[in-house]
């Protein structure tokens, strides 16, 4: 909130036109200081605002600082105090009120004329700074002091402040909102120069009370471990490796960069349109778009553009993404009929002076039984002068299939696909992720163990990620060998003098099957080696029965009397009870070795397991010989 | 364009600073932990009397402690006790890699895999706590945050998300708001994700049958955490805990993309050989506990039933080992531990075993812990396996006229029926053998008894809801043969005729049914 100063301006002569003498790239020689003295002697300190003069700047008219009058009689004589309207911010005497008002009301008073919803009035006089910021035709302007450099002015160096502007509402991209205070600024993120002369009188802005930094969350002391750079080679290729560690620049995807930054700079230009991304899981999508986005940042904030990026599967409806983009992008919060109620009309009717892009991730999850929010979604753009631009991602290549034709066929016209990634191109991403690295972490890395990896997850998914989960692993089982070896190495001599394992690469191609045996192998060979006796019969009654009824589902009752007859007797052990039977059953159910639809013994039970998976378990058991040829 | 005066979101109600009752709140929490503290340090004096004093008190500091070992898996005494030699190791692998998340900040998600009562909470509360001991040194500050999910009883995603948000709260001393709605708590997980990160702070999600998660529609849970995890602004651990082994594959392909694959199988106990645990047990067999070298069901109860230091250097201690390995050695304890390595059992099923011999021994007045006490403790383990033909043994003539009926009905190949056929099928029977006479209402409301004991069951959907309509429902009988006759044989007074007619010989003289 703005709120006007007491003490008089400082007697200064500014020189009018000061934004548009602003220099937004003439930082030469910087010179980041706290605080600078004008040629008056006045002390500027950086985190102070400051009223600037702007065009219509008039020295004599404006430069006098006087009282507000009252609106009801002129006078400015205090006759027991002004009240202010919460509304259009005019000055009453509290006795010059029809009928007259003896106390401060509580809450937010409204003058007779915007509490009978009249248009409000701009004050008589603009005689304060903050009437004529607020309702003056350019006349005074408002900025944050972030530092100072100096700037070449007639040949000579002058001091001048670097400065963000404060705007009004009116004049961001939403335009003035019914939410918005009257007294409400924006900061804005460009920085400008300024020359010192333009600034007139220190002005004091506030943030609303609660949206202070949250800082409840700090750490006492930082761990001398935490967040220290990985020492050894192997550990930071591990850290290179990781997920979290996205590349500022993605390779491999400059064919579709290009196209996408060329419709991402179309949007920016204010024609609006769609885009349809797909690809499988882990081909870049996302990040291909976060990266054309940053680079496109700087000409989106010159252009005013604003960029809007939502996650479908971060919101509690379909529906809700309505109230998500509102609230992103007028930073005010609806229901989501209204909030589409708010875009229609935003984006519906007339011209719009700012263009928006909108990325809309996993957008298949937007499909509704009416498919209503999609087709909003994509007609919006289409609008005359909606200047909305639409991306949207999803992994399902068949989005335009499913939907209906209207908006199917757009998107089939605007589809991007990603293909999943070829050998080469995981490969290239695998190198690219360690050549950031210090020489020693990029020597750990085998080449074959990279191609292999790469020729792995290329022929199954071509899914980047699990590339580098992939390697990520292999580095952990490397480590760990290192380890041992260096444990054993302590312990066989310790006087020796050790010579540390050298040159050659640690993360080798054994390495890399051992992690992908791990990672991708199914483990119920390990389950099944692991059943008890009963429960081997149990799986063989199973298969049994399944081949005597010709059916894969069998019902336990049955597969009890199958054992407990049948099999038994081949092996020499007492028929098992049928609550035993039925405990065991439970128990492969559970591991889903066996699938069963419920726990009572009317049951149906169905391997989940490969019968040749059953069959080899039962020939390398020992006590099971007979069984063996029963099974194959 | 971002406006430094946008209005306070509802949310921020998680972020507010210290309110006057969060105080309160924190210092009734000091007080609740110096209270444990003093309870703790009491129970160890209990202890050191034990030592010193009469039998019954060193039967009873026994007996607290091992229950005590045995059913808490987060207690103080569990935390000293050796993992069986399959799991040592793997709890080495998981320290290592939860310790890179909370140092390094490389995060990770994994599947722990084992079948019911293998150990996977035993193993990970024990890694957890150590990491917690060695990276929380104020309370009230963690470095670490652990939220524990359950999808049994956070299974829909709304009450997950509250969960989540209610546990980072509590953890990390935010006031939570139960009103906040389900997109404030989205938010608000992210958000918090993020302070975190930047406080050098770190969560694990441990989320206890995962496989719910899975089988809801959007996979939300599974995939905002995991999707968190591939930022590099946040600093977190997700560990699945689950039963099955196939839960993977039941992801959606774009959760499966961001998941790691990596998998920890918890061996079920392995009952053909003896495990020997390497070159560790020799050092470690003179000091404290004895290290478990086997996984026999033998070892493992001689390991569970094993007392600490403390009471096994006592005299009493002494005696009550050697009863203990001679009641293990007894040939009836041997026969049957055998006939339990033949069904399977797994560690949860021996902890059973032993709370149950614990607690026959506390019953009894004098004598050690011996052979009868194990066996009477297998006993109330098998006791489920064959709770139906008790079941049957204790029923009404009327309820087990009617349960022949229903099996002889089902010999004739007639799986389903409904009461009416029943009693058709039970009228025959009395009207051949003279027995007493039963009305059809008494024979309903016998049959409604049967059913709610779960030997019978209703077919047809919401049949409890059809009032007498439901005496036409289709019914089956959950209930074998074999175990009909087991009961009838221990039914202390079944009338003779219902024998004979389950047997299925001919009632009376006038002819077969």
């Amino acid at each position: 909130m703005l709120s006007p100063s007491l003490t008089p301006a400082p007697g200064r002569a500014p020189s009018p036109g000061a934004r548009n003498g602003a220099r937004a790239a003439a930082r030469k020689r910087a010179r980041m200081t706290s605080s600078c003295t004008t040629e008056d002697g006045d002390v500027i300190n950086a985190g102070e605002d400051y009223y600037v003069a702007l065009e219509n700047f008039d020295q004599d008219s404006h430069m006098e600082d006087g009282d507000e009058a009252c609106e009801a009689c002129g006078r400015c004589q205090l006759l027991g105090g002004m009240l202010e309207c919460g509304q259009c911010l005019r000055g009453f005497h509290m006795r010059c009120l029809r009928p007259p008002l003896r106390r401060v009301p509580e809450g937010e008073w409204l003058c007779p004329q915007c509490d009978a919803g009249e248009e409000a009035p701009r004050p008589s006089r603009l005689v304060t700074w903050w009437q004529r910021l607020l309702y003056g035709d350019e006349v005074v302007g408002l900025v944050h002091v972030i530092g100072f450099t100096q700037e070449l002015v007639d040949g000579e160096w002058k001091d001048a402040a670097l400065v963000r502007y404060y705007v009004l509402p009116q004049a961001t991209h939403v335009g003035r909102q019914r939410h918005h205070g009257a007294r409400e600024l924006f900061l804005e993120r460009r920085t400008m120069v300024e020359s010192l002369d333009v600034l007139l009188k220190r002005a004091y802005v506030r943030s609303p009370r609660g949206f202070a930094e949250f800082d409840g969350l700090g750490a006492e002391a930082i761990p001398a471990a935490a967040r220290a750079p990985p020492r050894d080679p192997l550990s930071e290729a591990h850290a290179a490796l990781s997920l979290a560690a996205v590349p500022a620049v993605l390779p491999c995807r400059d064919a579709e960069k290009a196209q996408l930054s060329a419709f991402v700079d179309k949007a920016v230009r204010g024609d609006g349109g769609v885009l349809y991304i797909c690809g499988v899981p882990g081909t870049g999508k996302t990040a291909c778009v976060m990266e054309v986005l940053a680079a496109a940042r700087q000409t989106a904030r010159a252009a005013g553009t604003q960029f809007v990026a939502l996650n479908c599967l971060q919101l509690p409806s379909p529906l809700h993404v309505y109230s998500k983009l509102w609230e992103r992008i007028s930073g005010q919060r609806l229901g989501p009929a209204r909030a589409r109620e708010a875009l229609q009309g935003a984006f519906g009717a007339g011209r719009r002076r700012f263009s928006t892009l909108i990325i809309l991730d996993e957008i298949d999850m937007l499909m509704t039984r009416d498919q209503a929010v999609l087709y909003n979604l994509f007609e919006w753009p289409l609008a005359p002068g909606a200047r909305l631009a639409v991306v949207g991602i999803s992994n399902t290549h068949d989005l335009d299939q499913r939907v209906l034709p209207r908006i199917g066929s757009r998107l089939t016209e605007a589809k991007l696909a990603f293909q999943p990634y070829s050998i080469q191109q995981i490969s290239g991403i695998l190198r690219g992720r360690l050549a950031a690295c210090s020489p020693a972490a990029r020597g750990v890395l085998d080449g074959q163990a990279m191609e292999l990896a790469a020729r792995k997850v290329a022929s199954e998914t071509g899914d980047v990620r699990r590339a580098l989960e992939l390697l990520r692993r292999a580095t952990e089982i490397a480590q760990y060998e290192q380890q041992q070896q260096q444990q054993q190495q302590q312990q066989q001599q310790q006087q020796q003098q050790q010579q540390p394992a050298g040159g050659g690469p640690l993360v080798r191609a054994s390495h890399v099957s051992r992690a992908q045996q791990e990672l991708f192998n199914a483990l119920h060979m390990q389950l099944l080696r692991g059943t008890s006796l009963v429960g081997r019969l149990l799986l063989v009654g199973i298969v049994l029965e399944a081949r005597a009824t010709g059916r894969s589902q069998v019902v336990l009752q049955s597969v009890m009397r199958r054992v407990q007859v049948d099999v038994c007797p081949l092996v020499d052990e007492d028929p098992p009870s049928d609550g035993v039977l039925q405990h065991v059953a439970a128990r492969l159910a559970a591991a889903r070795l066996v699938l069963a639809d419920a726990g009572h013994v009317k049951a149906r039970l169905q391997l989940n397991v490969a019968k040749d998976d059953v069959a080899a378990v039962v020939r390398d058991d020992g006590r099971l010989a007979r069984l063996h040829q029963l099974m194959g | 364009m971002q406006s430094p005066l946008k209005r306070p979101r509802a949310d921020t109600d998680h972020l507010k600073g210290l309110s006057q009752q969060q105080i309160e709140q924190q210092q009734q929490k000091q007080r609740q932990q110096q209270d444990q503290q003093r309870h703790g340090a009491q129970r160890d004096d209990n202890l050191r009397q034990g030592l010193a004093a009469a039998p019954a008190n060193f039967k009873q500091a026994a007996i607290d402690h091992l229950v005590a070992r045995i059913r808490d898996p987060r207690s103080a005494d569990a935390a000293v006790l050796p993992l069986r030699p399959a799991l040592a190791p793997l709890e080495r692998e998981l320290a290592a890699l939860l310790s890179n998340v909370v140092i390094g900040g490389q995060n990770v998600s994994l599947l722990v895999i084992g079948e019911p009562g293998s150990g996977k909470t035993l193993l990970l509360e024990r890694v957890l706590g150590g990491l917690c001991r060695e990276h929380n040194s104020s309370p009230a500050n963690p470095t670490l945050g652990v939220v524990r999910l359950h999808g049994a009883l956070h299974g829909d995603e709304r009450a997950a998300f509250q969960e989540i948000a209610r546990q980072l709260c509590a953890t990390f001393g935010c006031t939570f708001s139960r009103s906040a709605s389900y997109d404030d708590n989205l938010g608000f997980l992210k958000d918090m994700l993020l302070q975190l990160r930047r406080a050098l702070k770190c969560v694990v999600f441990v989320i206890d049958e995962v496989e719910a998660y899975v089988r809801v529609a959007k996979q939300m849970v599974l995939y905002n955490l995991l999707d968190a995890l591939t930022s590099s602004q946040v600093q977190a651990a997700v560990l699945g805990v689950t039963c099955q082994w196939d839960v993977q594959d039941a992801m959606e392909k774009r959760v499966r993309s961001r998941f790691s694959s990596r998998r920890v199988l918890l061996p079920p106990l392995d009952h053909t050989k003896a495990r020997r645990a390497g070159a560790g047990a020799g050092r470690l067999r003179g000091c404290g506990p004895r290290w478990l070298a086997e996984e026999t069901p033998r070892a493992m109860l001689q390991h569970m039933l094993s007392l600490p230091e403390q009471l096994a250097s006592q005299p009493q201690g002494r005696s009550y080992e050697r009863e203990l390995a001679m009641a293990l050695d007894s040939a009836a304890v041997k026969a049957k531990l055998k006939e339990l390595s033949k069904i399977g059992v797994c560690p949860r099923d021996l902890a059973v075993i032993s709370t149950a011999a614990l607690s026959r021994w506390q019953l009894q007045h004098m004598g050690p812990l011996g052979a009868q006490h194990l066996l009477e403790g297998v006993d109330a383990w098998l006791r489920p396996l064959r709770s139906r033909p008790a079941a049957v043994a204790g029923m009404s003539a009327l309820q087990l006229g009617l349960l022949v009926a229903a099996q002889r009905l089902e010999d004739r190949g007639q799986g389903t029926f409904n009461f009416e056929m029943v009693f058709d099928e039970f009228l025959k029977a009395k009207n051949e053998s003279l027995g007493p006479l039963w009305r059809k209402p008494a024979a309903w409301r016998a049959f409604r008894d049967v059913a709610s004991t779960g030997l019978v069951q209703f077919t047809a959907a919401r049949a409890e809801s059809k009032g007498l309509m439901q005496q036409h429902c289709a019914a089956q009988l959950l209930l074998t043969r074999a175990e009909l006759d087991a009961g009838i044989q221990q039914h202390p007074a079944c009338p003779d005729h219902l024998k004979r007619w389950a047997r299925g010989d001919a009632l009376g003289g006038t002819g077969l049914i």
